[in-house]
């Protein structure tokens, strides 16, 4: 809250705990974490201070320890040791534990708090609500549970200061040796999934010699610049940039490395990414100059490796796995593209490229294996009109948004194992 | 095996201790002379070990003046003589460690 007190001094702000003895006294305990402590239920951004408390409304306790003995509610303890059984289905830890417990109000016998997980795209979201509101509403003394559920992307701890792009907390490379297994469509159907559950995306089209992702999500406009600064289109509430963008369409970009190095610093460094929870690299096929440059640029969150289930194929994407692991960049996983095919007409199954070959290549490397996508004609027309498989109504799009949350769960698996990285003292 | 810290001017030169527990000192003549980068690896560079007698016109001794981390797998160092071009992976470093418990695997 504000109050002007005159020209000279503009206004006084008032936050907090100072605002208290103004505004009345405070009538709900509230907690975050294990800690007691008055937080803003509002969700209001870390570092910001708190919005004031609201006024009391006439007839309500005054006293909120005399409310808490009169109705004999439950203590904050006790709901936190309830939580505690509830395990983080990707970090396999217990969300009290691991800070996911937010905002806890008890009013009385009313308990409501938030649980904010580090995969916006957990595909268990629903079990842990359902959960922690049957653990909660098991205790003496609670009558009413109210459960939110929301997300806050981790990032590598110390990654900030290292990186080109400060704001992006995630950066997910696509990759695979070989050409033709569907980078694109994966990056393309990756961001829009994790779009589609709430995460900020960026969609980076560093394949220059093939851009394909301005086909793939529809967009054709050419960035604006100001400044100096690229600003990306926003084409399905995703961030976007490709060579396809500054390039006519019969023109071919021909360049040699350290013109492709200075372009992949450019898309990092002078494009207005903003904030964003991810931003998927779509990497051109191979283990070159684009590879080896973006490695070097940023310290990349890891790597999803995209391969058909053929020997062919595999035998290739060992290349790129190869690459990454000498650049200590992680592997998030593997994708089996063109996994089988089913006869639109007779119905019969077809395995074209084999099946479950990456599956198998991957566990015997020891990555996860993230999912597989059919070979289907639904994708092919979907990407072909720019609008990503995942966001239609196709029967492809569970594999798509499946793939999404592993790889969000591998995302955030690797933050929370992740070594830090050396300092440097001069 | 990756570094947890750096320290460009410890004395004696770039001390580096790994996660593994393991520290060492490497001097900066004997980081500089190993210098992965093509240029010098074709044609090993001179290194200034000694003070200049007249320093007006040198630099003094080598040393290094900062570093760069390259994405998660090496070090950039930065030396006073202009050379900054050697990536040196941190596997690299770990594999010249100069202590004496090394140097005897190594032979």
């Amino acid at each position: 809250m504000s109050f002007p007190i005159g020209r000279k001094w503009g206004t006084l702000h008032v936050h907090g705990w100072f605002a208290v003895p103004l505004r009345g006294l405070i009538f709900s305990r509230s907690v975050k974490s294990s800690k007691l402590s008055y937080v803003d239920r509002r969700g209001r951004p870390e570092g910001l201070p708190p919005y004031p408390t609201p006024p009391l409304r006439q007839g309500d306790e005054r006293d909120e320890m005399a409310l808490f003995e009169k109705n004999g509610g439950v203590s904050p303890q006790q709901v936190l040791q309830a939580l505690r059984s509830i395990r983080d289905p990707d970090l396999q830890e217990d969300i009290v534990g691991l800070n996911f417990v937010k905002d806890l109000t008890i009013k009385g016998s009313r308990v409501a708090f938030t649980i904010e997980l580090a995969n916006p795209a957990c595909p268990v979201k629903d079990r842990i609500k359902a959960d922690a509101e049957r653990l909660v509403g098991s205790l003496e003394g609670a009558r009413s549970v109210s459960v939110e559920m929301s997300f806050k992307v981790t990032r590598r701890q110390g990654s900030r200061s290292r990186t080109l792009i400060p704001g992006v907390s995630n950066t997910i490379a696509v990759a695979s040796g070989k050409g033709g297994v569907g980078k694109s469509t994966v990056a393309a159907n990756l961001a829009a999934a994790l779009m589609e559950c709430g995460a900020r995306v960026g969609l980076m089209d560093a394949d220059v010699y093939g851009p394909s992702l301005p086909t793939l999500m529809g967009s054709s406009q050419t960035p604006q610049v100001v400044g100096n600064r690229i600003i990306p289109p926003v084409v399905h509430q995703v961030k976007m940039i490709s060579m396809g963008y500054f390039l006519p369409k019969n023109e071919a970009v021909i360049w040699r490395g350290p013109m492709l190095h200075k372009m992949i610093h450019q898309f990092l460094g002078e494009v207005e990414w903003g904030n964003l929870d991810y931003l998927v690299i779509d990497l051109p096929p191979g283990t070159g100059d684009i590879q080896l440059s973006l490695c070097q640029t940023i310290p990349l969150t890891g790597a999803v490796i995209v391969s058909t289930p053929q020997d062919l194929a595999l035998k290739v994407a060992s290349k790129a796995i190869a690459m990454f692991k000498k650049l200590n960049t992680p592997i998030l996983g593997v994708v089996e593209n063109m996994s089988f095919y089913t006869c639109a007409h007779c119905g019969r199954r077809d395995d074209i490229f084999g099946h479950g070959g990456a599956g198998q290549a991957s566990r015997e490397m020891g990555f996860p294996f993230l999912g597989e996508i059919p070979l289907s004609s639904e994708i092919r027309i979907a990407s072909d009109s720019g609008e990503p498989t995942v966001l239609g109504r196709s029967s492809c799009r569970e594999a798509f948004q499946a793939i999404a949350g592993a790889v969000a769960a591998q995302v955030s698996i690797a933050n929370h194992a992740a070594v830090e990285a050396p300092t440097i003292e001069v | 095996m990756v570094p947890v810290s750096i320290k460009l001017s410890a004395p004696g030169g770039v001390a580096v201790r790994w996660s593994d527990g393991h520290a060492a000192t490497y001097s900066y003549a004997y980081l500089r002379r190993r210098c992965p980068c093509a240029i010098c690896r074709d044609t090993p560079p001179v290194v200034k070990t000694e003070p200049d007698p007249f320093p007006i016109l040198g630099k003094g001794p080598i040393a290094a003046t900062g570093a760069t981390p390259i994405g998660h797998y090496a070090i950039q160092f930065h030396w006073n003589d202009g050379h900054a071009d050697g990536i040196y992976s941190y596997s690299y470093l770990r594999e010249i460690c100069p202590c004496e418990e090394c140097r005897g695997s190594q032979a």
